[in-house]
């Protein structure tokens, strides 16, 4: 269900997976490519818009970021930037990252999806690949003959 | 919801990838590819270890003494890229923050294994080893050396007399390179919109030049004479202009050691006179002025210099187990600092001019030697074929 607010700014709801609603205005839903396609095809005209790929937790981390920029213009990109910096700060911890970055994925917002990745990227940065396995519960599922390839690619020796 | 990255869909992981990429540390997508066979297929190959850049053919000019080239002969050449390293153990995250240094730079002399020199301190001895897997370090790049190989196979300009405005990697509009290609040539290239153009500075001096070095828009060129040869490359195309600064003599004569040493865009002479123990440092201004420095102005640098390596400088904050304010006297071959073993470590001492005091004193710790290794001299020419082959 669409309904207007005071300034005339059109809202919509969206629905979590858990089933928790947000409403917000239009234009910070449609930084989401997604939503906007949806918004286009009529969705949003009966009820909310149920996004099952996402839960309320994350949605509304999603939501903070679309908000914040669609209010701000290029002038304050600085400020943005810095405001990014602080908003994968709070997301922290690397599973939370995971999946927001799952989310703007699905969702399909480019700015949120590159900040993500070049977060999770920057943690990959200078650990060592059985420290990046534990952290990210990722099986070493090397062939013995893959093993020995990898091996050798990382194979150095001093004269 | 993911809970593993196991779970991230492929697209993702390429992602995250190609941000590695964007940085373009080597190590960091070499470590990438060695985590989980996902991983390895969404990486792409992995980037020549040694970078080159073909440059455009000089023709020295005739003069009376050669120093690697045929005169009137036409040389085509490549520039290739050699790193210091920082290594240290990868390290779980919150067990310390102590850091253990191993600086290398390459040699090109085995195709299966990278073979290196190195020196290091207090490096735990089960790493001692002859070859070791980088699976287990981080690995940065420091620094940045040059040497031009002619593509006929003669003898490569050494390290120490070529200069660049920047690495291979971020070459652009402006790229400029400068190297001492002859007794009496200074030849420097210089990219622009419409290409390449090549200066050749002829010199009347007698012998040769020392080293090479870029900082701040201009190349340096240090001379035997204790001249300083200075092009100004932020003049326009083809305006720039060579100038000449004079070094002081001291009271006893010319400098016995030095060298010319690009440190965080700035380049500073590194000098040791006859009867002095410490060395003194100058940095050249803006202006292309030598101004003398005391110790404390170094103090966020640390100086590693030799005579038969170039010699190269790194931030002090990036490695708080050295000493710093010091100047790392790493040649072997000087009867003034000679170099001794340690039986207590099994490493080598080396002799480090402490800033503040202005003592030299003997430093224990280092693993080997840091000069650029004499296979150097066959990058580019048989050697690197056979292997390549």
């Amino acid at each position: 269900m669409s309904i207007t607010t005071e300034n005339n700014e059109k809202m919509i709801t969206l629905m979590s997976s858990d089933g928790e609603e947000f409403v917000v205005e239009e234009a910070v839903a449609a930084q989401s490519q997604t939503i906007k396609h949806l918004i286009e095809d009529g969705c949003s005209t009966e009820g909310s818009i149920p996004l099952p790929n996402v839960t309320g937790r994350v949605l509304s981390e999603v939501i903070q970021y679309c908000k914040k920029h669609s209010s701000s213009d290029d002038k304050e990109e600085k400020e943005l930037e810095a405001w990014d910096a602080e908003f994968v700060k709070a997301a922290d911890d690397h599973v939370a990252l995971t999946d927001l970055m799952m989310a703007a994925n699905f969702l399909d917002i480019k700015g949120l999806l590159d900040l993500v990745a070049q977060t999770l990227a920057n943690m990959i940065t200078g650990k060592s690949p059985e420290e990046v396995r534990r952290m990210w519960n990722i099986k070493n599922d090397f062939t013995p003959e893959e093993a020995e390839k990898v091996r050798k690619e990382n194979q150095w020796a001093f004269e | 919801m993911a809970r593993s990255w196991s779970d991230l869909p492929i697209d993702l992981v390429e992602k995250i990838c190609s941000c590695l990429q964007i940085q373009n540390n080597y190590f960091d997508i070499l470590r990438f590819r060695a985590v989980c066979s996902s991983w390895r297929r969404s990486s792409p190959p992995l980037p020549p270890m040694i970078p080159t850049l073909s440059i455009p053919p000089v023709n020295p000019s005739r003069s009376l003494r050669h120093l690697y080239f045929v005169p009137d002969k036409s040389y085509q050449f490549e520039l290739k890229e050699l790193a210091v390293y920082s290594v240290q153990p990868a390290r779980p995250s919150g067990t310390g923050t102590s850091t253990t240094l191993l600086l290398l730079t390459p040699s090109l002399k085995s195709a299966d294994a990278m073979v290196f020199r190195g020196l290091n301190t207090s490096l735990p001895s089960k790493y001692r080893t002859t070859v070791f897997d980088l699976r287990d370090f981080v690995v940065n790049e420091m620094w940045f050396t040059y040497c031009l190989v002619p593509t006929d196979g003669s003898t490569p300009v050494d390290p120490r007399l070529v200069a660049v405005s920047s690495v291979i990697r971020n070459i652009g509009d402006g790229f400029k390179v400068m190297a001492f290609i002859e007794a009496q040539t200074l030849a420097v290239w210089m990219m622009g919109g419409e290409g390449w153009t090549i200066n050749c500075y002829r010199i009347d001096w007698t012998h040769y030049f020392r080293s090479v070095s870029y900082g701040n828009g201009k190349l340096y060129a240090l001379h035997w004479s204790n001249k300083i040869a200075v092009i100004d490359t932020t003049r326009p195309r083809g305006k720039e202009i060579m100038q000449v600064v004079q070094a002081k003599r001291d009271e006893h004569g010319d400098a016995v050691f030095q060298y010319l040493v690009e440190s965080l865009r700035d380049v500073f002479r590194l000098c040791q006179y006859p009867g002095q123990e410490g060395f003194e440092v100058e940095k050249l201004d803006t202006e292309g002025k030598l101004v003398k420095l005391s110790g404390v102005e170094v103090e966020e640098r640390l100086f590693f210099v030799g005579s038969y390596h170039s010699s190269f400088s790194v931030r002090a904050n990036d490695f708080p187990e050295y000493k710093t304010n010091c100047i790392h006297f790493t040649s072997r071959n000087s009867k003034t600092f000679p170099h001794s073993y340690c039986h207590h470590c099994g490493s080598g001492n080396i002799p480090i001019f402490d800033g503040k005091d202005g003592r030299l004193r003997s430093w224990c710790g280092y693993y080997g030697c840091l000069q650029l290794p004499s296979c150097l001299a066959k990058i580019g020419t048989k050697r690197e074929e056979k292997f390549h082959s």
